[in-house]
């Protein structure tokens, strides 16, 4: 070899070796020395396998074999085993060596140290990898674990730490760690800003800090070496988001070392990315935290504008409560209780489970340990004090404190309650009553947050109850007045339909003169009468009651509706008051449809044909009561044809302040002529259109007689009172009657709306039960009878009821019943025999 | 309002007869069944309840006389009714039971003597 090519082989910076076909080594540069680590001495005449580890000899073999061959291989990567055992990666170029002939004889290996080339591609790849999944962590411990299980062991760090600041700022806490032992990790749990260590170092500068010896790091950071942390290198590396260090990674290594920029560069972009991921996770959790708040409060304010509209549509405020307390189940409280304070006692009036199971447990606890009045704290308190209390927590000690005896304990542990909120009932000053919303199978927790809303939905419902109360007195005294001073029911006619209504002045509850009444005669015929009495109080009350008994009297002896009004007169001269009243008394027939007719001073009669169209009926007014000692009155006759309808009313219906009284009466005449058919429907119609949205300075009173159009037909709305049977039972029968149907089919109809009534009286129960609808039609030879309630059932019990429903069912062709959500439908049909009478 | 039924009571010897005229329903059941229960000394053998005059007898009517029936019985005292053949109410009796639980004449006089 010329010396020119030995001296290049000498120079070379990569690792130049040969070696014979069977693998001795037979030259050696020094560049292969410095990578290798054996001198050309230790090397030359030594077999190549001593530089080549166990798994690749093979791969070994397999080259040479190619080069023997005459092939060259380029830029093989493989690994090298150095003299101290340590590996390193070389990148081999290995041409055969031949002879001036030709003849393969060798070959020579170029190598090149690619280590520090396959530790960054590494890095790269670790990077990549470590970003990905940073970019997917949004939980913070996810971001913690990244990086010290998949991107710091990579590095060779021995121990590491992630530190972050805490929300006040002021402090480091080191969330996680891993190669620290715990007694060494403990007093760095928590490091103040202000102290200097190298997080907080890095933290406060936001600039990273790499302690490559022993010495320096001691020098630096004196309070580490005397707590006798002694790492010969240390890195601490800040996690910065625009600008500002959130907190640091740290890095500790058993041996001294360089950070090679390669080395910082990986560990720089490791901290950004997983301060990116931190911050993307903190931005994430506020925005879900403020949509999740958002949410809340948007349900929140859905509920409470619901409960109000059911609590003040409600004229029920029991029942009312008993449905706030289920919409607030599940959706505040797992169980939620209404207590109401009436007549001193305790009562409570609803209760809300969201394990039915519970319902009862819950009312049991109620029935057999009622809360004492005494009690210091809890429910009595609040309605003493009617201030809330909240129980965040419930620690069992404060139940075994609470509990009355072991059976007590045992049942409110059943419950297993875990935060109360009792928040009173309050109006005008006084406490009605408490909500009591309780936490158990959701863990959920109470907070002041949570009792803010509590007040307020129990504000709401308080007003509602004073309002209902209020209310419900008002109506009170008025129904009593109307109870004692007109009709309790108005009679039951057949072919005929009368409805009649008395509607309070707005101005107060003192009581109007004004009254009507229904007076059964003879043959089927009625007498009708409105009146109404000058003034108002009590003087004018019980004038209108006199003048009322006496027309009674009057007409039960019936002489002709002018005699009774003449006699009415008499008698009214002779009033201690001197009372002037105005009234109208009429007799009607239904077999021919004749009115008679007389008017005192009062407002003209309005009649409707079938065709809708109206007219007032056109009498002589006659003088008013009291006024003359001998008045003459003309009867007026008035034909009412099927299908029509009368009104009689008192002038608050049709006067109007600043207004003449014919407008009053057009307006009176155009409601009527839009009004629906039937007699009650026609007076709701009347009240809606005229009386609806004006303030009322009078009482009126109404009284419709509708002539009905199809006399094959039953409709009657009863009280559900046993009284109601037999009068059920006897309008079926006169329509069977004049539908000629037998006694047979009579008596099987008259069986089966009686059991069915008898159901309703005895068995529905529900606020809105108080009266039910009996309905039958004639359908060719099919009778078709409809009872309906508006309660709930209770399940039939008992033999009896079993009795009843299989009488029902022998005496009908069809039973049907249909329980809805606003009460039960029974259908039922019988097919006439039709006995045809003689 | 005239009443819906009335009871009319007869001693002769042993028994002990009540008729029924009108209806027998729900809103006047229990007045009744006081009534007749009232009516039967602790001397008599048995109450004879005669239906001929009544017009009309639903469930309301079957608990009364159900449960005078348990009544007499605990007394050692019998019932017996009276329900003509042609009687309207006859067909709701065969429905409900009653005639296998009851002994029923057609006649009081049958219904004294305890045949049927």
């Amino acid at each position: 070899m010329s010396s020119l090519f030995e001296a290049l082989v000498e120079s070379s910076t990569d690792a130049i070796l040969t070696k014979t076909p069977d693998g001795t080594i037979t030259s050696w540069n020094p560049a292969a020395s410095r990578l290798y680590g054996y001198s050309s001495e230790e090397a030359v005449s030594k077999p190549i396998s001593m530089i080549i580890p166990e798994d690749r000899a093979g791969e070994d073999q397999e080259i040479l074999s190619r080069v023997l061959s005459g092939e060259r291989v380029d830029h093989y990567e493989t690994e090298r085993v150095r003299k101290d055992g340590r590996l390193v990666s070389v990148s081999l170029t290995v041409s055969p060596l031949r002879r001036p002939d030709g003849d393969v004889v060798g070959a020579s290996v170029i190598a090149r140290d690619i280590t520090e080339r396959r530790r960054a591609e590494d890095r790269t790849e670790r990077l990549r990898r470590v970003a990905a999944a940073l970019s997917e962590s949004l939980a913070p411990e996810r971001v913690v674990e990244v990086v010290l299980e998949q991107a710091l062991p990579t590095v060779g760090a021995v121990a590491a730490g992630f530190a972050l600041v805490t929300d006040t700022g002021e402090e480091l806490e080191l969330v996680a760690s891993k190669g620290y032992t715990a007694e060494r990790i403990e007093p760095w749990k928590r490091m103040p800003l202000d102290r200097s260590l190298p997080l907080t170092d890095a933290v406060r500068t936001a600039e990273p800090i790499w302690s490559e010896t022993a010495e320096s790091l001691v020098e630096e950071y004196p309070a580490l070496a005397d707590a006798g942390i002694r790492f010969p290198s240390l890195a601490a590396i800040p996690l910065v988001v625009e600008g500002e260090a959130i907190g640091a990674i740290s890095l500790s290594y058993r041996e001294a070392r360089e950070f090679t920029s390669d080395e910082r560069a990986f560990l720089l972009s490791v901290a950004h990315e997983a301060a990116q991921a931190l911050a993307r996770g903190r931005l994430y959790d506020r925005e879900r935290r403020a949509r999740s708040e958002a949410e809340t409060a948007r349900e929140r304010m859905d509920f409470l504008s619901r409960a109000s509209e059911l609590l003040a549509e409600s004229l029920d405020p029991n029942a009312t409560l008993q449905q706030v307390a289920e919409l607030a189940v599940p959706r505040i409280a797992d169980w939620c209780a209404v207590d109401l304070v009436e007549e001193g006692m305790i009562q409570n009036v609803a209760v809300a489970h969201v394990d039915p199971a519970k319902v009862e447990l819950a009312v049991e606890l109620r029935r057999r340990y009622p809360p004492d009045s005494g009690e210091p704290t809890g429910l009595p308190n609040v309605l003493r004090t009617g201030r809330s209390e909240i129980y965040s927590e419930i620690p069992d000690e404060f139940l075994v404190q609470a509990a009355r005896d072991e059976e007590h304990l045992e049942m409110i542990r059943a419950l297993s309650l875990r935060a109360v909120m009792i928040v009173p009932l309050r109006a005008r000053g006084r406490t009605l009553g408490a909500v009591t919303f309780v936490s158990a199978e959701s863990g959920r927790r109470y907070e002041q947050r949570d009792l803010a809303f509590a007040e307020d939905l129990a504000r709401r419902a308080a007003l509602a109850i004073d309002n209902a109360r209020f209310y419900r007195h008002e109506q009170d005294v008025a129904e009593a007045l109307q109870n004692s001073l007109l009709p309790e029911n108005l009679p039951e006619l057949p072919g005929v339909e009368l409805a009649a209504r008395y509607v309070s002045g707005t101005a107060g509850v003192e009581v109007g003169g004004d009254w009507y009444d229904v007076i059964p005669l003879g043959d089927r015929r009625v007498g009708l009468v409105i009146g109404d009495v000058a003034g108002r109080g009590i003087p004018a009350a019980s004038a209108m009651g006199q003048l009322r008994i006496a027309l009674r009297a009057y007409a039960f002896e019936d002489p002709s509706p002018a005699e009774v009004v003449e006699r009415v007169n008499k008698l009214a001269g002779t009033l201690p008051n001197g009372d002037m009243a105005t009234l109208i008394y009429l007799v009607f027939d239904p077999r021919t449809g004749a009115v008679e007719m007389v008017h005192a001073g009062h407002p003209p009669a309005l009649v409707r044909s079938s065709d809708g169209s109206t007219a007032y009926a056109s009498a002589s007014p006659g003088q008013p009561i009291g006024v003359l000692s001998r008045p003459r009155y003309e009867p007026a006759t008035v034909s009412l044809a099927p299908g029509s309808a009368l009104l009689l009313y008192t002038d608050g219906l049709v006067e109007r302040r600043g207004e003449a009284i014919t407008a009053g009466l057009t307006r009176l005449a155009d409601a009527v002529s839009s009004g629906p058919s039937g007699a009650d429907e026609l007076c709701d119609h009347i009240i809606d259109h005229i009386l609806s949205d004006q303030e009322r300075p009078d009482d009126v009173a109404m009284l419709v007689l509708g002539i009905s159009d199809s006399p094959e037909r039953v409709e009657l709305t009863l009280p559900a009172e046993a009284t109601s049977v037999p009068v059920a039972r006897h309008a079926v029968a006169r329509l069977l009657e004049r539908a000629h149907a037998g006694p047979r089919d009579r008596q099987a109809v008259a069986v089966a709306v009686s059991e069915a009534t008898a159901n309703v009286v005895e068995h529905a129960y529900g606020p809105r039960v108080a009266a039910f609808e009996l309905k039958a039609d004639l359908e060719g030879e099919v009778v078709r009878i409809t009872v309906r309630d508006f309660g709930r059932w209770r399940r039939p019990r008992g033999e009896h009821r079993g009795r009843g429903t299989n009488l029902m069912e022998a005496s009908m062709d069809l039973v049907e019943r249909e329980v809805t959500a606003r009460g039960t439908i029974v259908r039922m049909e019988r097919a006439l025999a039709r006995e045809v009478a003689a | 309002m005239s009443r819906l039924a009335e009871v009319r009571l007869e001693r002769r010897e042993d028994v002990q007869i009540a008729y029924i005229d009108g209806e027998v329903d729900l809103s006047n059941a229990t007045d009744i069944g006081a009534e007749l229960e009232a009516s039967v000394p602790n001397s008599v053998e048995a109450l004879v309840v005669d239906l001929s005059g009544t017009t009309y007898l639903d469930s309301a009517g079957f608990r009364l006389l159900y449960g005078l029936r348990r009544q007499l019985n605990a007394r050692g005292q019998v019932l017996r009714l009276v329900v003509p053949h042609d009687g309207l109410i006859r067909e709701v009796i065969s429905i409900t039971g009653l005639d296998e639980a009851v002994p029923i004449s057609s006649t009081v006089e049958q219904a004294i003597e305890g045949s049927p």
